[in-house]
This record gives C-alpha cells, structure tokens and sequence, in this order.
C-alpha cells in the first residue's frame, strides 16, 4: 500500500468510562458523553461540521439485532453517512481514514463502545463464533485457543512463564496511573502465576477482564486539521489482515495476522526499522503471552526476545520502548469492539502531551496495534505521528 | 424534579432483560458430507494441494493458499496416528461456570497431513510434551454418528 495522497488527522478525542459496570447510564449516554468531548476538544460543532460516522460493534454484543441502525442520534450524526463494521475499533479508523482519503468527507467522527457487563452470556457468545461442524461439538470453552497458542508460544520462544507474568504485573501498575483504567492493581509475580487456571498455562489474572467504556475520535483532512487545531496526531501508517479463520490451518506461532498488518503500514509511513521509530508502544494484551507475541510480530523485537526484554524493564514508562503505559487491556479492562480505540486513545494523549503522571517524556511517535479477540485472526496496526 | 439525582440500590435500576433466539441450520457442504462421514467409517480424510504441498483436514473443496480447486484425487487418508504440538487443561466450561475436572485438550499434527486438528485428549497419568506420539480413538462403530466426536479423543501411543 502506498502512502494516501491526502494527509488525516486525528483533531478529537473523547471517552467515557472506563469502568468494569456502569448500571447508571445507557449505551447511548456513554456515547453522547464521549461524543460531545471528543466535538468540544476538536472545537467543532458536530450538526454543521460532520460529513460522516463510522462506527465499530457486534450486534451479539450489543443485544439487538442490525445495532448500526442504533448510532447516529447520540453522535451528532441524523441524516449524515453512517457505515459501521463489525471488527475491531482500529478498523473503523482506516475506514474513517479512506473515507477522508477518497474526498467523501472532510471531518468524520468514529466510535466503538463496549457495554459489556449487559451481556450475561459473553462467553457462551464467544463460544458462538467457534466452527458449528468442527468445532461445536468439543463444547468446549474458547479460551482453549488461548491455552494452546500460549503453550505453542513458550514451546516454540523459549520464554519462562515468570516473563509473561511480568507482563500482568507492569500493566496493572501502570494502570494506577490511569485514571480511565478499570483494573489498576500492585501485583507480585507470584499472584499472576498462581491465580486460579482458566486454560493451563493461562491463569485467570493473565486473561484481560471487560469492561464498559466509549472512545470516540473526530478525524480531519490535513488542511482542515491545520485549521481547527495544533495539538493535531497525524496518522501516518494503517493496516490490517486476517490470517485463516480455521483453527486447523491458521498460525499458531507468531500472530501472523499482525506481522501482516504491520508491514503494510509500515511501508505506508515509510518505516525501515521499527524497532528505533517509535517513542512508545500500545498493543493488544487480552492474554499476557499476547503482549509479548504481538512485539515480536510487530518486529519491535526477534521471536523469543520479548520476555527476557520485559523481565529487563525495557517496557516499563522510563524504558527504552515503554509498552502500554495506559496499563493494556489487563490494566484498562477488554471494551471488545473498542480495546483497539483504547490502546489508541493512549497513543494520542500520549503524543498531545496529556498523559498527566504516566506521560513519557517528548513522545513524538506511537504505534498502536490490536487484536480482535477470541477466536479471530484478525489484527490492525496504526503509526502516528505529532508530525504530518 | 424530573431527575431522578440517585438510584441507591441496584436493583432499582431499570433494565429490559431479553434472549436472542437463533435457530437454523448450518450444512457442511460437499467435503463436508463425505469428510464426516468418512469419520463414521472410522477413517479421517484429508484433501492434499500439490502445487501448495499442503494437505487439509477436515478435507475441504479448495485450496485456501492458491485458491485451487482439490478434486477427487486430492483426498487421501491421513492419521490417525500423529504427534501433539501443544495441549491445555481447560478449567471452565462454555457458560463461564468452573468445571470440577478439567478437561485437556490437544492441538495434534497428523501423520500426512499439514493443518493440525484440535480434540479432547485423554492422556491419564501420562507426563504430556510436545512432539508426544498420539493416535484417534473412535467410538465403536454403532455408536458413530458422522460428527467431530465420532472420534471419542486422542491418546499418546503406549
């Protein structure tokens, strides 16, 4: 993919939450909270200014069926285009981008939302997503997935489980520094690694638990960006793939969809060596063997050379490429749809300055990369930049 | 005061609670068919892409790599010894509720073929590693049916 011939911005941001319930408002309430700070931040007036609205959700997660039809009120967004995908938040992002890119639009907004503690049976939804032939029949509980590719993963590395366990530990202490952080906690090692199993190696304290949340971006035409604001974050780089669906052929190495879609927004930002181009790092960590495994497809590292580099506190705020300093997923809480939005709404506080204690210092450049969950193959990548 | 300034016990908050109902069937199509029922037989099948030199279990129509269409002579029998590339012990059960056995399940590469199957595995006392030989055990031939679990599970070679 080569670079688009016109510059987007990020110009906006907003959030509500994160919290692990929310019994008080709706779906809808969350969304007219982050909306109305993401307009006000970028300074615009959503009913005159928005051309468009992309949004990202599920309708098994949001409990009604054809749930697109379900946004544009609370966005500012009646009788403007409206396109949601079913995927994760970060492909919203690139949606909303071309958008822009293909000059149908010069400002969109774009949402994801998780409301999960409404829904009683996420696992038994989850579990819905498995093969009906092939799979079903096990009756099995998908986290099965996340046992074996983390088994696959220390077998293949090499990686002691003592390193996958820091992971747990780094991110929920940064998470105490995260005042939208569902899950912020002061962890030892032994606490990770000795917490109840949910699918051997994995215990329940390296599994991301969901939480209820909203984030939502205003995007802009470069010109228009220029004009609106100088705290704009200039995405430079997108890309994302999905490997095979099927358990039997996909990869159960190296998140091969994330190598993918790394490449092609790497090419796009025009990025030789990733491990020296960015300033900080915000990935997928759902399962903590994740964290690791996705640094290594990101190329931020060789395979096997994420944990010890984690045990080393190279990770770490202060480090020599801090990771998810919001404190991840683990430390955040899983927003489903909207986990990739969060790890970007990080990056861009982070580049703008904002990021109050857990700020890194002169952060020029970010790369945020998400999964989206079990038991896809589906990854995206995003580089910002505080430069066009 | 139309606003309500707190609700103070959960319960008082209002919510519609609902089930969605989905029936409908799923057909496993032409490879499908004649996969499962292959496991009925208590042979498993694989559909082999020479120009990928790749071979699929469950045997599938095409070729996911080149796009190739695999005919009658790309199926062939595989297994159903092979050798385990990782296993968990799952401790929940679908619905989320904490199961009082465990139960394992491995991740098993079939002797011939490349894609790798995921099925129960019953290894009793046995120290599990991968690269363990394993091997399908059907169900007796009555009690097949033409399904995933016409094979009871896989156990490591004696």
């Amino acid at each position: 993919m080569r670079r688009w011939n016109t510059e987007v911005a990020i110009v906006g941001a907003g959030w509500s939450g994160f919290r692990s319930i929310s019994p008080d408002l709706s779906f809808r309430e969350m969304m007219f909270e982050a909306a109305t700070k993401a307009y006000s931040d970028a300074g615009i007036d959503p009913r005159r200014d928005l051309d468009g609205l992309v949004t990202a959700e599920e309708d098994f997660h949001e409990g009604v069926a054809i749930s697109d039809e379900y946004v544009p009120d609370q966005m500012g967004a009646v009788l403007k285009s409206v396109h949601t995908i079913a995927g994760d938040g970060l492909q919203a992002l690139a949606a909303g981008v071309m958008q822009i890119a293909a000059g149908a639009g010069r400002i969109v907004a774009v949402e994801s939302h998780s409301k999960a503690s409404n829904v009683l049976n996420l696992d038994q939804i989850t579990a819905l997503a498995l093969d009906p032939v092939y799979q079903r029949p096990l009756e099995a509980h998908p986290i099965f997935i996340a046992g074996l590719e983390f088994r696959r993963y220390l077998e293949v590395t090499g990686t002691p489980i003592e390193h996958v366990a820091r992971v747990v530990v780094k991110n929920r202490r940064n998470a105490l520094r995260n005042p939208r952080a569902a899950f912020p906690a002061d962890l030892t090692l032994e606490d990770v690694l000795h917490s109840e199993p949910l699918a051997e190696p994995l215990t329940r304290a390296m599994a991301a638990d969901p939480a209820d949340g909203c984030v939502v971006f205003v995007l802009a035409r470069g010109d228009v960006a220029r004009t609106l604001t100088d705290r704009a974050v200039w995405i430079r780089g997108l890309g994302w793939a999905t490997d095979s669906y099927t358990l039997e052929n996909r990869d159960w190495e190296g998140a091969r969809y994330l190598r993918q879609a790394a490449e092609r927004a790497y090419r796009q930002a025009g990025i030789q060596s990733p491990r020296r181009a960015f300033d900080l790092v915000e990935v997928d960590d759902t399962f903590a063997y994740k964290e690791l495994q996705h640094l290594e497809a990101l190329g931020l590292c060789r395979p096997g050379e994420a944990g010890r580099w984690t045990a080393e506190g190279a990770t770490e705020v202060g480090g020599e490429l801090p990771v998810n300093p919001s404190g991840g997923c683990l430390g955040e809480g899983h927003l489903l749809e909207a986990s990739g939005l969060a790890r970007l709404l990080e990056a861009v506080l982070q580049l703008r300055g904002e990021a109050g204690p857990r700020q890194v210092p002169n952060a020029r450049t970010a790369l945020v990369a998400s999964w989206r969950g079990l038991p896809t193959t589906t990854g995206a990548v995003a580089v910002l930049s505080r430069e066009p | 005061m139309p606003l309500k300034e707190r609700i103070p016990h959960l319960h008082e908050v209002r919510s519609w609670r609902g089930s969605i109902q989905l029936e409908g069937v799923y057909t496993v199509g032409v490879a499908g068919e004649r996969w499962l029922q292959g496991l009925q037989e208590g042979r498993i099948y694989g559909t082999r892409c020479l120009r990928c030199r790749y071979t699929y279990v469950p045997a599938r129509l095409f070729c996911e790599r080149c796009l190739g269409h695999l005919g009658e002579d790309a199926w062939i029998e595989v297994g159903p010894q092979g050798t385990l590339m990782a296993w968990t012990q799952v401790h929940v059960a679908p619905d989320g509720q904490r199961l009082s056995h465990p139960r394992c399940i491995g991740l098993v590469r079939l002797d011939r073929a490349d894609a790798l199957m995921v099925h129960e595995l019953q290894a009793e006392d046995r120290p599990l590693q991968v690269g363990l030989r394993v091997e399908a055990v059907f169900r007796s031939p009555a009690e097949r049916v033409g399904s995933l679990r016409d094979v009871a599970y896989f156990r490591p070679l004696p």
